[in-house]
Parts: structure tokens; sequence; C-alpha cells
């Protein structure tokens, strides 16, 4: 309880209403907050770890199916992926300034940006999944090589494209699933604004969601050339 | 070393260093942010325009994944404020980057070299990089 903040309420008590009993002070509470946050960070470098590795080694076992296979991915649509994260990833950062000089309107505006962008991708990811479902670009031995040639993409691929494509839905998905519920404690922190709950001393939730958002956008940093430039 | 370490870490811990208010926050100017996410764009064309072009195979994907990282790098440090917050946030993050090393390094190694120690247990054909025809039978 160092410092007296000007958001103090005159209850009886003489620390802000926003800082939990158990806490000593503001800064103690948002860097517990924040400690934990980059735990679990942490750990989902570590979950999707797992997945990096599985390509890394599908790929030493199939380096030619890798280079064919990749052809059959539209990279323009990637890379308008990778912008529409980086912009979200810029707006979120923003949201969170807005947080730290007090502008509600930042704030919420940055959040809303962040959302439809999230949204963008999400939506770009979508047509990308129904041309790969349509033309039988599955994974495992959903993988119909007939189908696609009969639509004229040239799936006569060495080795094993289905595992390509396994590798392919799977990283992708659980990053999309990530982004989907990103979006969902986005929308959460839209109400939270809304009702006034942040300020520059308290805003350790709006900055948490950032950093989960931005290790989201950090892993399809990575994707995006392994799976849409692999040449 | 430990020494040297545990004031790393413990550098932008103490309020009391920083002269302002420790629960003001660190606020960068917009310029910075802009500037990065400029950085970050130009990055990304790099990755595109190297994949179009088309390097030999080692040298590409190299070239690929420190651009990543570069990109990574950035995000890390400004967007999610690594730079500027306690080092201990640092910390635990590089620690989980050491045990991906770890993973990554060992499993590899793993995959590459069992032929050495019992032929028959070997990934790989004789040829080196050709996947053994019978391993999706296995």
């Amino acid at each position: 309880m160092s410092q007296q903040s000007s958001h103090s309420t005159a209850t009886g008590h003489d620390h802000p209403k926003y800082l939990a009993h158990h806490f000593e002070s503001m800064e103690q509470q948002n860097s517990s907050g924040k400690l934990g946050m980059w735990l679990f960070l942490g750990q989902e470098v570590l979950f999707f770890s797992g997945l990096f590795l599985m390509y890394v080694l599908a790929r030493m076992f199939y380096p030619d199916t890798f280079l064919a296979a990749h052809e059959l991915l539209d990279w323009k649509l990637g890379a308008l992926n990778t912008i529409f994260l980086l912009t979200s990833s810029l707006t979120m950062a923003l949201a969170v300034r807005g947080a730290q000089v007090n502008s509600q309107p930042q704030m919420y505006w940055n959040i809303v940006a962040t959302i439809v962008l999230g949204g963008a991708f999400m939506v770009v990811k979508y047509i990308e999944y129904s041309h790969k479902f349509h033309d039988g670009l599955l994974p495992g031995h959903f993988f119909d090589a007939a189908k696609a040639m009969h639509n004229g993409v040239p799936a006569n691929i060495p080795g094993a494209p289905a595992v390509f494509f396994a590798i392919y839905f799977i990283m992708t998905g659980t990053h999309g699933l990530h982004v989907l519920i990103g979006m969902g404690l986005m929308l959460w922190l839209l109400v939270r604004i809304k009702r006034g709950d942040f300020n520059s001393e308290n805003h350790v939730y709006l900055e948490n969601v950032g950093l989960y958002w931005h290790i989201v956008d950090l892993i399809w940093i990575f994707l995006f050339p392994l799976l849409y430039l692999v040449r | 070393m430990f020494q040297k370490l545990r004031s790393f870490v413990l550098k932008s811990a103490s309020p009391a260093q920083s002269g302002a208010h420790a629960s003001q926050p660190h606020v960068l100017p917009l310029k910075t942010y802009f500037a990065v996410f400029g950085a970050l764009l130009v990055l990304t064309v790099i990755t595109v325009v190297v994949s179009v072009v088309g390097l030999p195979q080692p040298t590409a994907i190299i070239v690929a994944m420190v651009v990543a990282a570069v990109k990574a790098s950035l995000v890390v440090l400004w967007f999610m404020h690594l730079k500027y917050d306690d080092r201990f946030y640092s910390l635990i993050f590089i620690i989980s980057l050491f045990f991906l090393a770890l993973f990554f390094i060992f499993t590899t190694m793993d995959v590459l070299s069992r032929g050495q120690v019992n032929e028959e247990e070997s990934f790989f054909s004789q040829d080196g990089i050709q996947l053994r025809k019978d391993f999706m039978k296995k």
C-alpha cells in the first residue's frame, strides 16, 4: 500500500475497490495476474511445440511430399491472413495502451477492430477449408486424390500427401480454435470496458487477453512460412 | 553467474528504481507501435518474396525461420512489452523456449540416429533421406 491511488473509494477502506483483500497492493495484484498468464503462455509454447515437432519429423520423413503438397495451399490467402493477424496484434497493443492512458474509447474501438480482424481471419480460413473439403484434400484416409484430380487439382503427389494434410488441418485447426477463444474473450472484454471496469491502474485482465492474442499471432508467424511457403 | 542472473531478473522488479509511480504503467509512444507494425509487414513481404524467388532448399527454410524469429521477437519485445516489463516474465518465457529446444533436439537426434544403433530400428533406408518402404506397415 505504498501509494494512494486517485481511484480510491471512500468506503471506509483505504484501498481501491478493485483491489482484492488478499493482495497488499495493486502492483502485487497486477503482477500476480500477469505471472499466471505468462506461466500459461509458457505452457502454450510447449503445447504447440508438440505440433511443430510433428511437422519437423514428418517433413524429414517425406521431404518431397511437403515440397509438392504445399503448392496446393494458396499462399496469397495465407499472406492475407498474416496481414489480418499482424494488424489485429497492433490494435490489441493499442487497446492496452488505451487502458494505460485511461482512454475508454481507445480501449473499446481497438478491441472491436481486433475482433473484426480475427473474424476476417476466420472467414479466410473458412474459405480455405471449404475448398480443401470440396477437393478431397483431407487428412489420413479421407484424402481423396481421385476427387482432387477430377476437380483439376494436381494431387498426384509422391509419398504421403495425406500426412501433409493431416498436419495442415491439425495445426491450423488448433490455431483457429485459439483465435475463436480469443474472440470470445474479447467480447467479454467489451462488456467489461462498457461497464467501466478498466483504468490505467487496473487493466491486467485486458493486458492478459492481449498477451494471449499476441501468442496466437506469434504461432501464426511460424505456421505461415512452414505450411504455405515451404519452398 | 547466479548472482548475475538474479540481478538481471530482479532489475525491473523493484518499483523504487523506476522513479515514477510503480502502478503507473510504462506508456510507449504511438509511433513505436506503428514502427514495429511496419517492420512486421516488411518482414512478411521479405518471406513471401524469398519464397517466390525460390532459394535452394536448406537456405530457403533457414531464411524463412530467421525472418519468422525476428518477427516473433518484435511481437514479444514490444507488443507483449517484455522489453519494459518485469524481467521475471522474460525468464519464464525463455525457460519455455529452452524446454522447447530440448524437446526438438533430443527427439530429432533419436529419430535420426536409431539406425546407427540397430539397423532394424532405422526409420530411413540406406539412401539416408528416403523413408523405409515398410515404415507405414510397422
